[in-house]
Parts: C-alpha cells; sequence; structure tokens
C-alpha cells in the first residue's frame, strides 16, 4: 500500500544525483508515484510489461503536463519519473544466467527485459505525441507575453 | 548512474525509435558491455570464494 511512497522517496534521492532543483524533485517523485500506482494497480493480463506500458504512459504524461507548467523540457521529469520501473537488474540476471552456462534461463530472462525496455520506450514515445497534440510544442506562455 | 544498466538500455530503445540510430547503438553497447561487466565481476567473486571457502573452516 506505501509502495508508491516509496518510489517516491527513492525518485527524490536519484533526483539529487541528476541535479534538480527540489521543486523539480518533487515533482518528479509525484510522477514516480504515479507510474508506480499505475504498475501496481493495473491488472496484469498477458505479462509484466503490459502492465508498465501503462505505467510509463501514466509518468510520461505527468511528465509533459508538468513540462508546460514549468516551462522546461519533458526529459527532466521523465527520465527521472521512470527509474522505480527500468529493468537494470534483469540485464544482470541475463548476463549472470550467460556466464553459468545457462541458456534456456538466459534468453527467457533477456527476452523479458528487452520486452519491458520496448514498453518504457513505447509507453514515453505515446505520451510524448499526446503531450504534442495538446500543447503544440509550446510551454506556458510568460506573464509578459500576455 | 547506477551499476545496473536500466536507464541506458530505454534510452538506448528512446533514441532507436527517434531515429537517432548511432545514438542508439552506442549506448545499447554500454548498456551491454556494463551487464556483462558487473556479471563478470560477481561471477569471478563467486569463483573465488569456491577456492578459498576452506579456509575459513566448518563455519563459513
Amino acid at each position: 500500500m506505501l509502495a508508491p511512497l516509496y518510489a517516491a522517496i527513492a525518485t527524490s534521492a536519484f533526483s539529487i544525483l541528476f541535479g534538480l532543483g527540489w521543486i523539480d524533485a518533487s515533482i518528479a517523485s509525484c510522477g514516480a508515484a504515479l507510474g508506480w500506482a499505475v504498475y501496481q494497480w493495473f491488472p496484469a493480463l498477458h505479462a509484466e510489461a503490459f502492465s508498465v506500458f501503462f505505467a510509463a504512459l501514466a509518468a510520461g504524461l505527468f511528465s509533459e503536463i508538468a513540462s508546460y507548467f514549468r516551462r522546461k523540457p519533458a526529459t527532466v521529469y521523465m527520465i527521472a519519473s521512470i527509474i522505480p520501473l527500468v529493468p537494470g537488474g534483469g540485464m544482470y540476471y541475463t548476463m549472470l544466467s550467460t556466464l553459468e552456462g545457462n541458456t534456456a534461463k538466459s534468453v527467457d530472462t533477456g527476452i523479458a527485459t528487452l520486452m519491458t525496455a520496448f514498453s518504457i520506450a513505447i509507453g514515453l514515445a505515446g505520451a510524448n505525441v499526446i503531450g504534442r497534440i495538446a500543447f503544440g510544442n509550446r510551454y506556458r506562455p510568460l506573464r509578459s507575453q500576455k | 548512474m547506477l551499476l545496473v544498466p536500466g536507464v541506458a538500455i530505454t534510452n538506448a530503445i528512446r533514441d532507436t525509435i527517434a531515429g537517432d540510430f548511432v545514438a542508439g547503438l552506442a549506448r545499447g553497447a554500454e548498456a551491454f558491455l556494463a551487464a556483462a561487466a558487473i556479471s563478470a565481476g560477481t561471477g569471478g567473486a563467486f569463483a573465488l570464494w569456491q577456492i578459498l571457502q576452506p579456509f575459513f573452516g566448518k563455519g563459513a
């Protein structure tokens, strides 16, 4: 139940590593909590990659909206928000199984890792497209421009 | 970044989708080599422990 909060705390620590300010770090942490909540409570229909796709889509849409209101590129929030979702350990287990000579386990883990990474990338691309349609490559206008 | 190349492999696929094939290939190779290096290091530690274990007595 508290897992999205933990994801937010982890992402706030990573935001310090990325050099974000405290407002941007808080926004990215909220995006990570949203993505993890979607990932956790979305029904796993066929594969893990399915819910990862919708989690990345939700985090990407949140990042697009934040980038419009904060007048910064959406990648600032996207990269920090998908930190809890990325399959880094899967890549390591793939190579460990390869070194142990367990080819079947290696191929199994490798395909699962690659599918998860593809799902995240396609979810972020879809969020980018939706943000481009909604905001049209513009940020929120400054007060002097009105 | 962290040792595990999670963000690197995701960024590689994002670059490849966006059409930047050289950047995607370079980032993918980086992720692959990082994963290979991590597993080689931990596998080497496991193999070394298999050799060293008799010297630590029965408790280890």
